[in-house]
Order: C-alpha cells, then sequence, then structure tokens
C-alpha cells in the first residue's frame, strides 16, 4: 500500500509539471498584459513597471525565471495587489474558502445520501416524488438565482441574516453562502444515492442476506451501504477539490474574501503570478484527491484493492 | 400434522404489460425429515413457488394461498416474524453463488452473522462455529476462506458457503435452488450424501429444485414436476421413475440422456418452447407441445386427481 501510494505520488510531480506549463503559456498567449488598463500609463513607466515584475525577458526567459522562483515555493508578487505575493494572498483566502467549501460539502454528504437513502426505501411513493422533485429542482437552479434569493429572502424581507461579506467571519456571515454552495450539491448526491440503493437493494446478495433472516436495517447498513457510497464518492472525490477553488460565483456575490474571488480577478487582470498560484493549488488538491478516492474505492470494494 | 402445508399458492407480478401468473393454484405437503424434488424447465415457476412462501418476491410480486409452516401461516406474515424464521428454521441455498454473497462482506462475517442475528452467539463464538460448517462441508483451508472476500473463492466454494450459511442454526425446512448445478460430480456428491444425513439423522426436511433427474433419483422421496406454474404431476420417487404418468414427465424422462441408451443417436427433446406467461392456453398449459393432446385438452384445463400414490393433472391419464 504504501509502495502504491509513493508511486502515485511520484506520477503526480510530471503531471503537475505538464498542468505548469500549459498553464503558464496559456495565461500569456491570451490578449493583454497586467499594465494595459483603460487608463494608458505612459510608456516610459510601464516599461519600468514590467521591468520590475521580470515581463520585459521574452516568454521563454519569463518561464525559467518562473520556475526557479517555483522550486523554492515563491510564487512571485501579485499585480492586481501591489505589495503582496500571491503566497500571502492565498494563505489570506484559503481559510475562508475551506470553511465554505468543507462545511457546504458536508452538509451536502449528509444531507444528499439521507435524502437519497430516504427516497429509495419509499421507492415510487409520495415521498419519493417529493424529495426527487425538489433534487430536480435543485440541479436546475443556478447558483446565481439561488444565492440572490436567499439573501432577499432571509436578509432584505426577514433580517435574520447579513446580506453580504464575511464580518467578524462568525457563522452568521457564512450561512447563506454555505446554503447556496450546498444546494446543488445535496440534489445531486441524492440523486446519485436514490439509483446506487436502489440497483442494489435488487442485487441476488440482498435476497440471500434477506433469506438469511437479517432485519431490514442490518440489510441496508451492513449488505447495501458501503456498496452505495462507491458512485456518491465518485462524484464527491474530483468535486472536492473545488473546494479550494470555492465557488467563483458564490464568493463574488456574496463579497467574500475567498480564493475564488482572486482567481476571477487575477484572470481578469492578467495577474499571471496570482493564477498561476491558484491552478498550482487546484491541481495539486484534485491530484491528492484522486489519489484519496482511489484508497478510499479499496477500502469500500475489496475487489477494487490493489494487491 | 405435516411441517409444511402449502394449499392453492399463486404468485403473480404487476408489469407494464398487465399481471402475469407465475404459479397457480400450487398445494403439497412435507413431512419432517421427507425430500421432495420439484422439477421442471426454465419459467415453470419453481423458484418463484419457493420465493413466494419466503415472502422474497421482488416489490412488483404478489403471493395468494397459504403456506403453512409448523402450523405458522407464512403468507402475510409480518417482515419481522419472517425474519425470525427465515435463516433459522427455514433456510434457502440459491442457485446463483456467484452474486449470491455480498462482495464486500468477508465470508466469515457473512456466515457469523446468522449466528449472532439469531441465536445472540458472539463474533467470537459465530466464526469457530462456522468454521466447523465449513469443515463438515470439506472446503479446503477454512480458517482461511472465513478471511476472504467472495471473489477470491471460486464457483463451488461459494456455491458450498451459501450451504453453510443455510445450514449454521441447523434449520427444520431446508429449500436448495439448484444447489449441485456450479458443481463438479465429486463435490455434487459431498453436498448430496450432506443433505442425505441432515434427512435421515436430523430429521430435516428437504425441498430440492433441480432440472437434474439424477439428483432427484438419488436424494428426493417424492417429485413434484412443474410445467406452466402449476404441478402437473407429484408422485414418489420411485413409482414416478417406474412408470412416468403425465405426458411432459414422460418427455423429461425422454430427453434425459441414460448409460443403456444406443450410442451416437441424437437425445430427443420435447418439441415447442412452454408458451409465455401472458399468452397460456385455456386448456392444459402443455397440450402446444404433447403428442397425446386432442381437441379436448386445448379447451379444459385437467385438475389433478389422484391415482394411487401419485396425482397428475392430464386428461389423457387413465383413472
Amino acid at each position: 500500500m504504501g509502495g502504491y501510494i509513493l508511486k502515485r505520488l511520484l506520477i503526480g510531480v510530471p503531471t503537475l509539471f505538464i498542468i505548469i506549463t500549459a498553464s503558464f503559456f496559456l495565461m500569456r498567449s491570451a490578449p493583454g498584459g497586467p499594465f494595459d488598463a483603460e487608463v494608458d500609463l505612459d510608456p516610459a513607466v510601464k516599461a519600468n513597471l514590467e521591468a520590475t515584475y521580470g515581463l520585459d525577458l521574452p516568454v521563454s526567459g519569463q518561464y525559467v525565471r518562473f520556475l526557479g522562483a517555483l522550486s523554492h515555493f515563491d510564487f512571485g508578487p501579485s499585480t492586481t495587489y501591489p505589495d503582496r505575493s500571491v503566497g500571502e494572498l492565498i494563505s489570506d483566502g484559503l481559510p475562508v474558502t475551506l470553511r465554505l467549501g468543507l462545511t457546504a460539502k458536508a452538509l451536502a454528504a449528509a444531507l444528499g445520501m439521507t435524502a437519497g437513502i430516504v427516497a429509495a426505501r419509499n421507492r415510487n411513493g409520495p415521498i419519493d416524488a417529493a424529495v426527487m422533485g425538489a433534487a430536480s429542482l435543485g440541479i436546475a437552479l443556478p447558483n446565481f438565482v439561488v444565492a440572490p434569493a436567499l439573501t432577499l429572502v432571509f436578509g432584505v424581507y426577514l433580517h435574520l441574516l447579513p446580506v453580504a461579506g464575511w464580518g467578524d467571519g462568525s457563522a452568521r456571515y457564512w450561512i447563506l453562502p454555505v446554503i447556496a454552495l450546498a444546494l446543488p450539491q445535496i440534489a445531486a448526491i441524492a440523486r446519485i444515492m436514490r439509483g446506487a440503493m436502489l440497483e442494489i437493494l435488487s442485487a441476488d446478495y440482498v435476497r440471500t442476506a434477506r433469506a438469511k433472516g437479517m432485519p431490514e436495517n442490518r440489510v441496508l447498513w451492513r449488505h447495501v451501504m458501503r456498496a452505495a457510497f462507491l458512485p456518491v464518492m465518485t462524484y464527491l472525490g474530483p468535486a472536492a477539490a473545488a473546494v479550494v477553488t470555492g465557488s467563483v460565483i458564490v464568493e463574488q456575490l456574496f463579497g467574500l474574501p475567498g480564493i475564488g474571488r482572486f482567481f476571477v480577478q487575477g484572470a481578469m487582470n492578467r495577474d499571471y503570478s496570482l493564477v498561476m498560484g491558484i491552478v498550482i493549488l487546484y491541481a495539486t488538491v484534485l491530484i491528492l484527491l484522486n489519489l484519496l478516492v482511489d484508497i478510499a474505492y479499496g477500502w469500500l470494494d475489496p475487489r477494487a484493492r490493489v494487491k | 400434522m405435516a411441517m409444511l402445508e402449502i394449499s392453492n399458492l399463486g404468485v403473480s407480478f404487476r408489469t407494464p404489460r398487465g399481471t402475469l401468473h407465475a404459479v397457480k393454484d400450487v398445494s403439497f405437503s412435507l413431512e419432517p425429515g421427507r425430500c421432495l424434488g420439484i422439477v421442471g424447465e426454465s419459467g415453470s415457476g419453481k423458484s418463484q413457488t419457493m420465493l413466494g412462501m419466503l415472502g422474497l418476491l421482488p416489490q412488483n410480486g404478489t403471493v395468494t394461498g397459504s403456506a403453512l409452516f409448523e402450523g405458522e401461516e407464512l403468507i402475510g406474515a409480518p417482515r419481522r416474524r419472517l425474519d425470525e424464521l427465515r435463516g433459522a428454521r427455514m433456510s434457502l441455498v440459491f442457485q446463483d453463488s456467484i452474486t449470491g454473497l455480498t462482495p464486500h462482506m468477508r465470508i466469515g462475517d457473512q456466515l457469523a452473522e446468522v449466528l449472532q442475528v439469531h441465536k445472540g452467539f458472539s463474533r467470537k463464538q459465530a466464526l469457530a462455529e462456522s468454521l466447523a460448517m465449513l469443515e463438515v462441508l470439506r472446503l479446503s483451508e477454512p480458517e482461511r476462506r472465513l478471511r476472504q472476500y467472495p471473489h477470491e473463492l471460486s464457483g463451488g466454494m461459494r456455491q458450498r458457503v451459501m450451504i453453510a450459511m443455510a445450514l449454521l442454526c441447523k434449520p427444520s425446512l431446508l429449500i436448495a435452488d439448484e444447489p449441485t448445478t456450479a458443481l463438479d460430480v465429486t463435490v455434487q456428491a459431498t453436498i448430496l450424501s450432506t443433505l442425505g444425513k441432515l434427512k435421515d439423522h436430523a430429521g430435516t426436511a428437504i425441498i430440492l429444485i433441480t432440472h437434474d433427474l439424477s439428483v432427484v433419483a438419488g436424494v428426493c422421496d417424492e417429485v413434484a414436476v412443474m410445467y406452466g406454474g402449476r404441478i402437473v404431476e407429484h408422485a414418489p420417487v420411485d413409482e414416478l421413475f417406474a412408470a412416468p404418468a403425465h405426458p411432459y414427465t414422460k418427455g423429461l424422462f425422454m430427453c434425459t440422456p441414460r448409460i443403456d441408451m444406443p450410442t451416437g443417436g441424437m437425445l430427443p427433446a420435447i418439441p415447442g418452447v412452454p408458451p409465455p406467461l401472458n399468452a397460456m392456453p385455456p386448456g392444459c398449459a402443455f397440450s402446444p407441445r404433447c403428442p397425446e393432446a386432442d381437441a379436448r385438452c386445448e379447451q379444459v384445463r385437467p385438475e389433478a386427481r389422484r391415482i394411487g400414490n401419485r396425482l397428475a393433472a392430464c386428461l389423457k391419464v387413465p383413472a
């Protein structure tokens, strides 16, 4: 097992390198640059700025320089937020994004799986229809509709919760964003879980368990549940990587100081180093999570175990 | 009082194409220590009769009639009561051992939970008992098997695990659905002799669903032949083998290879296929394929009649 993990981590290094290289050149090939704002800068000033950030070098030179800095975990300075390094920005935004994302994920997993199980156990009944109807709505409604609607009801009409902002970071500020983030995921997980449960409930081995006289709860928890987690895991794993970049839309709508907002602003302003920093973070987390999912597969299904 | 008394058992399924009647009007009774063989082609309703009786039909299935097990009505009994009986006093061995075991549970846990749930054994006690049962069934390296997962075992080993599972609580009724189909002859002999011992020493009543007439001849005391969801002939095994009465039973014997047959010839087959459940003929279900059928057979459904020790549902069988 240890050897397998090490091997997967080593394979991750070239993967990451390819991602870094591709995004670096893609960013540079986008038209415009960090100092091409609406206000035309004096050419001399612009040249001076570009020299400061090393942008006067040919792209290949910039690439070598970038890799050199990266080798000791220096992501470089941000051009959008002067005097701040990309590392600082990420470490500022990450706790906000993580808290939002992880809470939303946990909520989505718990509620989504519960709803899916309840729907499956009442299949084709009114409860099933209600749960699946709500889930279809949850998948169909985009974040940018749900978030303002939530704000309007709970913030503006009922005055229960703040409309936007992070304030002191207390729970009141992140309840609405978490709900907005979690709703579509709850819906997706509920549908996946229901489908998986229904498939497994009609499996021969479930009939065997019932024929052995196992009470229905034991059948569900010991014979059905573990296998039903598999498709949910397949969905949750890669989706969990998005926790790190946060929801670009939700952070923007609620004015939250997370990484998602930096990512949008970085991309708009051609803040090369900021975008690269977030891309590297995202890619790393994605590679690690995929490994984690594969390990979890083996735990859930002995047939998928590596020898 | 019989241990098992089935009367007018029917099984039907709601489908998008209407209600299909898979089992109709099945009645028989079974005494302790006796073995009943149920034979018939695929789709004749053998397995559905058993699943219906045990409350194991899929969601769209309905069972009607009566099944008294040790004097207790099973049809319509609450799930909790059925859970107490199933696996403990009446056990079922399924035919498909490949998909019949939970893939993510160790063999030991799947065996042990039977004793843990029904007898309140500790896990350790239950595992020790399971090990002993695997030894009885002559499974190689039984300790190792307990720690393995189903996919690590061969088909024959899995089948024996299924049988062990059914025998752990020493049930008074054992229903085995094609228990030896996937096994090679030597293992098959072990299993059949185990069943024989259970019957003779522990007084277990056995229902053996099979299409292998040689297995029936070896273990069973009586045979019920099913066709189109009904029992067409029910007789003591020696009488049935000596002189099958129903034309379908005769057909079954004709297409079974025998050692005293001339070599090189084609094995005869019953012409045609069983009628689909949604297009049963009004008369005898076997009439379209029956060499002896006449116009009356196609219109009048024969009731089962007692002729000596046997029951036969055929207009052509002389009383």
